[in-house]
């Protein structure tokens, strides 16, 4: 229901989006992931009409956002990284009015609009202005608004954050109802513990490119099964790599004065190797960190970087 | 059956103007004052021009100080302020005995201040006999120390330039150095913006005696359309502020999301002030003929009148919050054209007490224009060819703008 091919987007010298191809079905959660800059926003940007892509296409539900805007708004509900709500109107006014956008009028709006106020756990709080709510509240409408029209596909950019835990599983728990209604769900975010509990597929996205794409376990099984050795100390980068020259399969990510990052096969077993072939070269170790694979390390594989740096 | 989206938006809008009713109240209050402050100048008698007597002495004798004061006095013989030059003892003495509504004194200094951008002060004597005049001295000074504070503080630089002439052996600013004007005169009003608060300019106002007092009746025929005007100058500016705010709330991009277009949204809000436009004139003119004897007559076809010409003026405002690129630019556009279409279209003092040459500008302005074709129908008189007219101007000029409104819109939230 989603289809991207190769969508670009430059701002003057900028690059924000480095050609990016993707496609996503209804019933489905896809899982965008990327750290703070990556380009996620942008994309979801220029599947809602809000950013002319610089080069490249994009369909939904078999509409092209760019001939056929109107038809693929249509069928479109976005949930923005902001709050975008009328503070000073109650939460139905709200759902009304953005219902009302997408065409419902009259009886089927009401009823929506009463559905969707139960859905988010708002109905008792209906006759207050937004102003009045809660952040995780305001966050829980900020969704509702876009499903007022029963999208067939719902962008949402980063609907968590910020929010406190309660409200946060609220809404999990209602992206999932709609994906197992039929809805495709483009979701992203930059906590990795969501993307594994909550999606159905993803896409890893850094500076403005596609470095992995696959199920969760495609994803995994990429990582294989190597472990992510982080060390702290004191190290010559240059002599690094033939001090661990010996080692079968690894693989050194980043290395500079004071910290090495290492990828390998087993390194729990290989530890005091690793430290006696440092030890060896003159150089030492301070601190040990081990991760074992997981979607944060193969991010890190891919980069050489920390999702959250 | 099913209503259009730029109604549901007008609906929105009218119910969120109704959820901030002081905003309302003041876009209401500040007309209803300034009119009810002129029209006890006005005092009894129909069609006498007030004029306030400001002696003014000038120490200073700058350029500055000599723009500040052909400012004030709004120029030609029939302003409502007539200037007279003195030396300080002799303003004193006249100030004294009570000729003169006030005394302004322009201390040593105060264009090189001006200038160097440091503090100053205006000294304003006035005098209570008068009453009422005085007080529209100390407004109208008052607003125009700010202005010239405002423009120091943006313009400062180009002022400098300016004053100090054309380069050696030229008698005109060469072109090249104009446009580098345009263009930092531009950067300056985007980058001051958060310096602007307060003002560095101090009017210090001193009353001098107290005798007695006037009273008159009410000559509202003659002040209603003004200030029913200015409350429509309010209403636009006001609705096209709540731009920035739903650009601030998001809810402008997520309008863009979904499949309505911009005019409708931008349509909706027009709409919704032209319904308050329509409140407010049928309002007042409820009010007229029940208090103040206008003729009944007048009453429907000024009233449409009135919320047609009310409605029109919102699309000007909205493209001139358009053209700033931050909020604090958008509304010191707006108001660059408020203050200007207030004093120029008699909605500020009506348009029987202005210059010639400015009713005749005035009433080419847009406000202006519907003024006088709402005198006229209010009255229950009617002249077709020339209301015609107004309406086909108002409305050519409503459209432009607002489709310029809308294009700059889209434009500024698609490159942001
Ligand atoms: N209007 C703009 N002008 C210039 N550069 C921009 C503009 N909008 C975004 N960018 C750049 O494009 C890149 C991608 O931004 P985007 O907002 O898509 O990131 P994101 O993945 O959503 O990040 P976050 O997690 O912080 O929301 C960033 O480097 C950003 O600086
Ligand atoms: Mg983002």
């Amino acid at each position: 229901m989603i289809k991207i091919h190769d969508l670009k987007k430059t701002y003057g010298d900028q690059t924000a989006l480095k050609g990016i191809s993707l496609s996503a079905e209804g019933g489905a959660i896809y899982g965008l992931l990327g750290p703070n800059g990556a380009g996620k926003s942008t994309t979801i940007g220029c599947l809602s009409g809000l950013i002319e892509p610089t080069a490249g296409s994009a369909e939904i539900a078999g509409h092209d956002v760019k001939t056929d805007p109107i038809a693929a708004k249509s069928v479109l509900g976005v949930v923005p990284q902001e709050l975008a709500l009328y503070d000073d109107l109650s939460a139905p006014d709200n759902l009304r009015y953005w219902g009302a956008a997408y065409g419902l009028r009259g009886k089927a709006l009401e009823g929506r609009v009463q559905e969707v106020l139960a859905r988010i756990e708002l109905a008792d709080r209906a006759k207050e202005p937004v102003k009045n709510f809660s952040g995780g509240m305001q966050r829980r409408l900020n969704f509702g608004c876009a499903i007022v029209h029963r999208p067939k596909v719902l962008l949402l950019d980063e609907p968590t954050v910020g929010v406190d835990p309660q409200s946060r599983r609220k809404l999990l728990e209602l992206v999932r109802e709609l994906a197992a209604e039929g809805t495709c769900v483009l979701y992203t975010t930059h906590y990795m513990e969501e993307a594994q509990e909550l999606c159905d597929r993803l896409a890893v996205i850094d500076h403005g490119s596609l470095i992995a794409e696959g199920t969760l376990e495609e994803l995994r099984d990429r990582v294989g099964g190597r472990d992510l050795l982080r060390l702290r100390g004191s190290f010559r980068a240059d002599e690094v790599p033939a001090a661990l020259a010996g080692f079968e399969g690894i693989e050194i990510l980043n290395s500079d004065e004071e910290s090495l990052l290492l990828s390998m096969p087993g390194a729990s077993r290989q530890l005091p190797a690793v430290f006696s072939a440092l030890g060896d070269a003159n150089m030492s170790v301070a601190e040990t960190t081990l991760t074992q694979p997981n979607l944060e390390s193969l991010f890190i594989q891919l980069t050489g970087r920390d999702l959250r740096e | 059956m099913s209503l259009p989206f730029f109604l549901v938006s007008a609906r929105k809008d009218f119910r969120r103007r109704l959820a901030d009713p002081l905003a309302m109240m003041s876009w209401l209050g500040i007309p209803v004052v300034i009119g009810g402050l002129l029209s006890l100048v006005m005092g009894g008698g129909g069609g006498v021009t007030p004029k306030a007597k400001l002696l003014l002495v000038d120490q200073d004798d700058s350029f500055v100080s000599q723009a500040l004061a052909s400012f004030a006095s709004g120029g030609g013989e029939n302003s409502m302020i007539e200037l007279v030059p003195l030396e300080f003892d002799e303003a004193r003495a006249r100030i004294d005995s009570g000729d003169g509504s006030g005394l302004l004194v322009i201390p040593e200094g105060f264009g090189q201040a001006i200038m160097e951008d440091e503090p100053t002060q205006l000294h304003l004597l006035t005098n209570p006999a008068h009453r009422i005049l005085p007080r529209i001295l100390e407004e109208g000074l008052e607003m125009l120390v700010e202005a010239t504070f405002y423009g120091q503080q943006l313009l400062g630089d180009q002022l400098k330039l300016m004053s100090k002439g054309p380069a050696d052996g030229d008698n005109f600013f060469a072109n090249a150095v104009i446009a580098a004007q345009a263009i930092s005169i531009n950067d300056r009003i985007q980058a001051v913006e958060s310096t602007l608060f307060p003002p560095l300019i101090d009017l210090e106002v001193e009353v001098v005696t107290d005798k007695k007092e006037s009273s008159g009746q009410n000559p509202m025929t003659l002040l209603f359309p003004g200030m029913l005007f200015m409350t429509m100058l309010f209403i636009a500016q006001g609705m096209s502020a709540d731009l920035w705010e739903e650009k601030q709330s998001g809810t402008l991009r997520r309008i863009q999301s979904t499949p309505q277009s911009l005019h409708s949204f931008f349509l909706g809000k027009t709409l919704a002030a032209t319904a308050i436009a329509f409140g407010v004139t049928g309002l007042g003119l409820a009010m007229g003929v029940s208090l103040f004897d206008f003729p009944l007559g007048g009453f429907l076809p000024a009233l449409l009148w009135g919320g047609f010409s009310g409605g029109a003026l919102v699309p000007l405002f909205l493209w001139a919050q358009s053209l700033g690129s931050t909020q604090q630019a958008g509304n010191m556009m707006t108001s660059m054209l408020l203050f200007p279409m207030m004093m120029l279209g008699g909605s500020l003092f009506p348009m029987e007490s202005m210059p010639d040459w400015m009713v005749e500008v005035g009433r080419w302005t847009p406000n202006g224009m519907a003024l006088v074709e709402f005198k006229v129908l209010m009255t229950g008189a009617f002249d077709g060819l020339s209301l015609l007219r107004a309406l086909l101007c108002l409305s050519g000029m409503s459209c432009l703008f607002f489709y310029l409104s809308v294009r700059r819109t889209v434009r500024h939230l698609s490159a942001a």
